[in-house]
Formats: C-alpha cells, sequence, structure tokens
C-alpha cells in the first residue's frame, strides 16, 4: 500500500503538489517535482511467472517523473506484463515497484488506482450514445443525489478538459468524436476525476490515422509540461523521436537498454529489440511483369455520401496502395468491392468481366479475397482452432458430402503453415492461442487457400509487432509475384510508400490522386489526404 | 508430494470438463439415498420413456442456440404436430401421416428461419410469433378437443421395447448419435459454430449466413415433429394444449448441458444429460411425494446452480 501522502483526498487540481513528500519545493509543476522524487516509477528486478513461461525476468525501468518515457519491444516481450503489473491486474512474483519512492505491492486495479496510475487501453471504454461529460462522470452521474444536475455536470466536464486545454465541448455525443478525441476524453478523465499522475497509453496509435496522431501528441506534449509522467507504448519506432523523452527496449522478459531518441537512430532500436541488425524493413518491390492484365477495375463507383465516383484498376502481379485519413473512405471502398455494403452506382469488373457483388459470398466466388481491418471480430474466430479458421474459405478442398475429411484437413492446413512460417504450437489450438502477427498470416493463409485472383488488405500489419510486419511485407511481394492483385489500404505511410508499386489517395470519398513510382511520397500523399474545405 | 498434487489437479481439470457429466452421476448418487423406488426396473424404464421428448426437442434447440438464435416455438409446434398426426392417421395411413407431420414441424422451422435469416427478425420475437401462430393453428384444426388416436401400429410403438429397452428412448439414441454426426463431422456442424462464435468474421469469410440460419430453425422445427409423434404415440391423443410452457425446460436443458446462450459453445452429448437430469429430478420429485408447487421451485433452484457451476468452471479453465 502506498503511504499516507499518496491517499490524501483530492483537491481536484492535476498533477501538481503530490508525490513530492518533503514539501520544500518552492518551484511549481514537473520542474520543481524532479529534484524531490528522483523517479516517479522505479521498478527493481521484477519478475513475474505464467506457469512454466517467464513473462519478466529482473526487469528494471525507471521513469522520471515528467516525462513522455516510451516502451518497445515486439508482441510478447513484456510490456504489457509490466504495465499489467503497475496497473494491479496482475501481480508481481518478486522484486519491487516504487511509486514516487513509495514501495506499492497491488492486489487490484483500485490500489494501483488509488496510488495515481491510470491505463488507457487500445479499446476505449466509453459509452458511444452517450454525451462526453455522461461519459465522464457515467460512475456517479448524479453526483451523489437521486436526480442528474445535467448543467452541473456539463459545467464540470468543460471546466476538466479546459484545466488541459482540450477543446471538447461536454455534450458532444462520444460517438461522434473521432477517436484520437475519444482517447482524450479518457484521458481527461483519468487525470481530473481519479486524480492520476501517471498515465500508461497502451498503443495509443495503432488505432489512429496520422493527423490525428497529431493532435494525441500535442495533447500528451501538454500534459507532460504540466507535470504528467507518461508511459508509452507502441510498435511505431518512428513517432517515437517525435514524442519520447526517453526509451526502454524490451526483449524476451527484460529491459535490454535504454536509449535516448535525441541520439539513438530507428535501426538502433530495432538492432536491440530483435538482437540483431536489420536489413530493409521491406523486401524488394516485385516486378510487376510485362503482363498489363487488370484484375480488377472499379469504374465510377458511389455509395451515399461516403463514396463519391471512385475508379481504379489493380493488374496482376501489381501490389496497389490505398492511402488517405481514417473515414476517407478506404475501407468502405473495400466494402463496397467485398460486398459487404450495397453500391448506389458504378461497375466492378473482375478479370474484364463486370459483376454485381451482393455479399461477400458472391466476391468470392469471382476470386477476391479480404483482410479486414479488424482482426478479432472481423478476420479470425478466435475460439475456433487454427485449422478449422485456415480451411473456412474452402471447406469444398476438405469435405466430401457434406462430410468433413480430417485428413485433408491437416494437409491444407499445414501446406499453410509452412508456406506463411505460421509458428503455432498445434493446428488444433485455438487462433487465440497465437500472436497478433501470426493470428493476422492465418487470415491471410485462409484467402489463400480460397484460390482467388485479388486479396484486399485492410490495414494487415495493425498491432503487429516489427519481425511479423517484415514476414507480412514479404508475404506480400511473394503473392504479388504468384500473380495475385493486392490492395493493400494503410494509415502508415511508409508502409505504401516501401510496399507499393502504385498509391491512390483517398479524401472524403473521393480519389484525390495517384502516385507511381518515385513520386511516392509521404509529402504529397499527406497533401492529397487533407479534405479540402467544401463550399457551400 | 508434487506428483500427487499435480495428479489430483489433473483430476480436478477432468471433473471440470466434463462438469455436465459429473453433475449427472451426483444426482444418480443422491438419487439411489433418496428414493429406495428409484432404480426399480419400471421406475428406470418410465424415465427412460419420459424423457425423450425433450431430449429430441433440446437436441435440435441446440442447434439454434449455437448460432446465437433461440426457439420459443418449440412446444407449439409439438402440439400442433400431435394434433396433425392424430388427424391425419385415418386416411394417410402410418406412413403417410409421419411424413406429413414431419412436413409441417419443419416447414414452421423455415418460416421462423426466414423470419430470422432474411427479414432479420431477433430470434425471440419471430420464434414468439411462431409460438402463438402455431398454437391457434392446433386449436383450430383440433376445434379445441384432444383428438383420440386410432391405429393400433401406432399406438403399440409408444409402449413397445427392443431388447429390454423403450422403443422410443431408442429413437432418441438415434436423433442423438445422427445430431452428434452432424456436429462433429460435417461441414454444416463446422458453421454452424463458426456462426456462433463470430458471425461478422464467418460472414467475411464467404459464408451464406442465412442459408445456415434457415437450417438450423427447420432443424428445430423437425425435431420438434418427431417429439410431437412421440407424445401422440404415448398418450394416444394428439392435444392443442400439449407442450405448454415446453420450450422453457427445453432451454434449461441445453443450458444444464453447459451451452452458452451466446452462442458457439455446446455439445450434442451434455444437452442429452442435461435433458436427462431434468427429467430425473422431476421423476425424483414424484417419487419422493414433493407436491408440483414445490416442484418448480427445486427445478428453479438447480437450474440457477448447474448455470452457476458452469460459469465458475469457465473462469477456473481460463485462469
Amino acid at each position: 500500500m502506498p503511504a499516507d501522502g499518496a491517499l490524501a483526498p483530492r483537491d481536484g487540481r492535476p498533477a501538481e503538489s503530490r508525490g513530492q513528500r518533503p514539501p520544500d519545493s518552492g518551484t511549481e509543476g514537473g520542474a520543481g517535482r524532479a529534484e524531490t522524487v528522483e523517479y516517479a516509477v522505479d521498478v527493481a528486478r521484477v519478475s513475474k511467472a505464467f506457469g512454466g513461461v517467464q513473462a519478466l525476468k529482473d526487469v528494471t525501468l525507471r521513469v522520471a517523473p515528467g516525462t513522455i518515457h516510451a516502451l518497445v519491444g515486439e508482441n510478447g516481450a513484456g510490456k504489457s506484463t509490466l504495465m499489467n503489473v503497475l496497473a494491479g491486474i496482475l501481480r508481481k512474483d518478486s522484486g519491487s515497484v516504487r511509486i514516487f519512492g513509495d514501495e506499492v505491492t497491488f492486489g487490484k486495479p483500485q490500489e494501483s488506482q488509488r496510488a495515481g496510475i491510470a491505463i488507457i487501453h487500445q479499446e476505449l471504454a466509453l459509452a458511444q450514445d452517450l454525451s462526453v461529460a455522461e461519459n465522464m462522470f457515467l460512475g456517479n452521474l448524479g453526483q451523489g443525489g437521486l436526480f442528474v444536475n445535467w448543467r452541473a455536470l456539463n459545467r464540470r466536464a468543460g471546466e476538466a478538459l479546459r484545466q488541459f486545454g482540450f477543446d471538447i465541448a461536454p455534450t458532444t455525443r462520444v460517438g461522434d468524436l473521432s477517436v484520437a478525441y475519444q482517447q482524450i476524453v479518457e484521458i481527461t478523465t483519468a487525470l481530473v476525476l481519479h486524480d492520476c499522475r501517471i498515465l500508461i497509453m497502451d498503443e495509443p496509435s495503432a488505432v489512429l490515422a496520422d493527423p490525428e496522431i497529431d493532435v494525441l501528441f500535442a495533447n500528451l506534449k501538454q500534459l507532460r509540461d504540466q507535470g504528467v509522467t507518461i508511459i508509452y507504448i507502441s510498435h511505431r519506432l518512428e513517432e517515437l523521436f517525435r514524442i519520447a523523452d526517453a526509451i526502454t527496449v524490451f526483449k524476451d522478459g527484460q529491459t535490454v537498454t535504454d536509449l535516448d531518441p535525441k541520439t539513438c537512430t530507428e535501426d538502433d532500436i530495432i538492432a536491440n529489440m530483435v538482437g540483431r541488425r536489420m536489413g530493409a524493413l521491406f523486401p524488394p518491390k516485385p516486378d510487376p511483369g510485362a503482363t498489363s492484365d487488370v484484375v480488377l477495375r472499379v469504374d465510377h463507383l458511389t455509395r451515399g455520401r461516403v463514396l463519391h465516383d471512385v475508379s481504379l484498376t489493380l493488374h496482376r502481379g501489381e501490389i496497389l496502395g490505398l492511402a488517405g485519413l481514417v473515414g476517407s473512405g478506404r475501407s468502405e471502398l473495400a466494402r463496397c468491392i467485398f460486398g459487404i455494403d450495397r453500391v448506389d452506382s458504378g461497375t466492378i469488373e473482375i478479370d474484364g468481366v463486370a459483376r454485381r457483388i451482393g455479399r461477400p459470398a458472391h466476391a468470392m466466388r469471382f476470386g477476391i479475397g479480404l483482410v479486414p481491418e479488424d482482426r478479432k471480430r472481423q478476420g479470425g474466430i478466435l475460439p475456433m482452432t487454427i485449422s478449422e479458421n485456415l480451411t473456412l474459405t474452402n471447406l469444398r478442398e476438405v469435405s466430401r458430402f457434406g462430410l468433413c475429411n480430417a485428413a485433408a484437413e491437416r494437409r491444407v492446413a499445414e501446406r499453410s503453415k509452412d508456406s506463411l512460417r505460421i509458428r503455432l504450437g498445434a493446428l488444433c489450438d485455438p487462433l487465440s492461442s497465437l500472436s497478433g502477427g501470426n493470428q493476422q498470416k492465418v487470415v491471410v493463409a485462409k484467402w489463400l487457400n480460397a484460390a482467388g485472383t485479388v486479396l484486399i488488405l485492410d490495414e494487415p500489419t495493425r498491432g503487429v509487432d516489427v519481425g511479423a510486419k517484415m514476414e507480412l511485407y514479404a508475404i506480400v511481394a511473394d503473392l504479388a509475384r504468384q500473380g495475385y492483385g493486392i490492395l493493400v489500404i494503410s494509415s502508415e505511410m511508409m508502409e505504401l510508400i516501401g510496399l507499393c508499386h502504385r498509391v491512390y489517395v483517398m479524401s472524403e470519398g473521393e480519389i484525390t490522386g495517384e502516385l507511381s513510382g518515385g513520386d511516392i511520397c509521404e509529402e504529397t500523399i499527406m497533401r492529397l489526404s487533407i479534405p479540402k474545405r467544401r463550399k457551400h | 508430494m508434487p506428483g500427487l498434487k499435480m495428479k489430483s489437479s489433473a483430476l480436478l481439470r477432468l471433473a471440470l470438463s466434463q462438469s455436465t457429466l459429473v453433475f449427472f452421476v451426483v444426482m444418480l448418487i443422491a438419487a439411489y439415498f433418496l428414493s429406495d423406488r428409484f432404480f426399480t426396473p419400471d421406475n428406470v424404464t418410465n424415465i427412460l420413456r419420459q424423457s425423450v421428448p425433450l431430449g429430441v426437442v433440446s437436441i435440435g434447440l441446440l442447434y439454434v442456440i449455437l448460432t446465437g438464435g433461440i426457439d420459443l416455438s418449440v412446444g407449439s409446434v409439438m402440439a400442433l404436430v400431435s394434433v396433425v398426426v392424430a388427424l391425419t392417421l385415418p386416411d394417410l395411413g402410418l406412413t403417410g401421416a409421419i411424413i406429413v407431420s414431419l412436413a409441417v414441424g419443419t416447414c414452421a422451422g423455415l418460416v421462423s428461419g426466414s423470419l430470422v435469416a432474411y427479414f432479420g427478425i431477433a430470434p425471440f420475437i419471430a420464434t414468439l410469433a411462431i409460438m402463438t401462430i402455431a398454437r391457434g393453428v392446433a386449436l383450430i384444426v383440433s376445434r379445441g378437443q384432444p383428438i383420440f388416436v386410432d391405429n393400433d401400429t401406432f399406438m403399440s410403438f409408444g409402449s413397445s421395447s427392443f431388447l429390454g429397452v423403450p422403443s422410443l428412448f431408442l429413437v432418441l439414441i438415434g436423433v442423438t448419435l445422427l445430431a452428434a454426426l452432424l456436429y462433429r463431422q460435417t461441414v454444416f456442424g463446422r458453421l454452424v459454430i463458426a456462426v456462433g462464435s463470430n458471425e461478422v468474421a464467418t460472414r467475411f469469410a464467404g459464408i451464406n449466413i442465412p442459408t445456415i440460419k434457415v437450417a438450423v430453425y427447420a432443424l428445430s422445427g423437425f425435431t420438434c415433429a418427431i417429439a410431437g409423434i412421440i407424445s401422440a404415440t404415448r398418450t394416444g391423443v394428439g392435444s392443442p394444449i400439449l407442450a405448454i410452457g415446453f420450450e422453457l425446460d427445453a432451454i434449461a436443458a441445453v443450458v444444464v448441458g453447459g451451452a452458452s446462450l451466446a452462442g458457439g459453445r455446446g455439445t450434442v452429448i451434455n444437452t442429452l444429460i442435461g435433458a436427462l437430469i431434468l427429467s430425473i429430478i422431476s421423476n425424483l420429485m414424484n417419487l419422493m411425494d414433493i407436491p408440483g408447487y414445490h416442484q418448480q421451485v427445486v427445478k428453479g433452484v438447480i437450474i440457477v446452480l448447474a448455470v452457476l457451476m458452469e460459469s465458475a468452471k469457465r473462469r477456473l479453465i481460463d485462469r
């Protein structure tokens, strides 16, 4: 348990004046604190095992107060386990954790929260149909009374948001906010209402497009300058140089090294994460070949207000990128091509034949596969076995007269496992037992078993670690070489630049540009992505 | 003694994974001590006969529940079928009457399934509507009167035995085996689980979801028809007020068998055991002369216990 100082009733003011037990500091804010307490979080020789698996081995982590401290490492390196220990979700086996100098052992999340730690998960815990203020006070809407005083609620929420300089109206419906602003609502709730001084953010940028990340970063920096300590987990290495004050690299349950983002390079980080220097992250682009067969042609496609007059062509053996902000119509276009949503007008040709695609089953029959953006909800069936997932698109090959043929099924599953180098325990384990990267490989492999000609990949490397990313890129290049036409939707511009032959950029449901070869660069993509102000 | 500890925890795991069976065995042992009439040949035969309609209907209902749906119309469809079989026996003969009856039950399921799959009506509402419609039609065609069965072959099947086992129970065994085969070995069974586990991902894998949904409701209607016919052979009447509230017993049997109403989880064998458990509870309470009103309370309590045990088990396994 933390000492009394950390448990004292709060006065509603943020970060200041707490955590500094000798109250001798005259200065305000983060600067003064740094002198009084050396570390906001001081983890020493912490270990944690699950059964026989040692998830954390003598981990040491020191986070200075009022800084943004980034944690990087491949999936399963131990970052999340350590954060769950700090958040009181898991108990450590041994070692010590000090929060602002006080030795703590958290038994449950509430204890961690009382010590001033908040964890913001990637999946936000907000009720989409309630307002910002209602969400912030959800645990105590009546403020102790029986009835809700909406005006007071909105005023208090507005004060809280303004206090940190966040520009959000408390009466806005949360579902109408972009994901970045929803994150900010959750952060504000943690900071002001639960009075937290240490913020743990688990891959917040994975669900954001680039401009939204700018919003998040600006706000995080502002919080840091007000003295809040932020632990930031991310797979996107390039962004660490923009935001982190210090970087700690995890590998195999241990902290490998601390790096200073001012002096290190992305290659240094990667080298420490994987224990070796990596070559290029991307494989050489496959030669599109002499053939210019068009495998997919979309002509003047329009759907309501989300897609307007979209046309594109995809050739055999080509990797085509689709760039744009979240909500620009990229995923909506993929959904229309795959028959999930109806189109109002326009045509889709596959291998030169115009097709009406009313539902995914049609799309599959015509040779289109889709690896959807949400792996857990749309891509894989987590409780079912790996081999059942692999053969779902291909049940005809593994059955006869409606009866499943276990031998044929094993053959198909083994083939997928070998060709995509899926790392797994047993093919009859549930899909949920795999890491994110390997789950994604299963979802890709499922479509290769369906033997199509067009593969649409929507955010294929979201939430996947660097090693698995490289493998997925190699797989994509390989599939293009085999003759697939591949459409890659991504919010990571580097991914599109490194992987694609051509890139279309979308904004507000329209295609705003087509880039190829050396023209594909961040500046141009960005310029074409930004919505133009509409004239009324 | 780490070795011993390992063994006992492995044993615990086994018991947990087969908790429905454990519950069943514990109940049999309890029944042995609670009533000396329980394990008499007559009583056992009686239980086997009584459990048939519930067992058959629960197994059909399991398929609906596996997709994340529900079928409230099972009792009414049973009643309708019992009336239909009694009415058609004199004119169509045994085979004809049975075929027509099975068709009527299956059609009721097809209608429910179509409402759910093609018109997007919530399963609860769609099958609630079919429940009252089927009951109404049963009352109309029977003019509200029980229809007496006039066919000796048909009647004798209800009380006949084969190698000492009631023929009706053999029907239940047959239905169970076929349903288990469908569940484990066929593409259809696989897709039912897939729909219940993650409907979106299954649709995105190019599977035609409506076909699967219509099929499970039709299957449920088919098993209701079997149960309706069986009731008619046992009692000798087709009754429009047969099996009122039966849907609740059937849902209880599926849930006691460890299936999840959210879909995706549940097995045929455990559903059969669930139905046997409920039948035995009724029988035991009758033997112990517990009044009917009290029986309802006890039954409810036991259902809650079984479900609590199931969720406790989930937590233990997931940990």
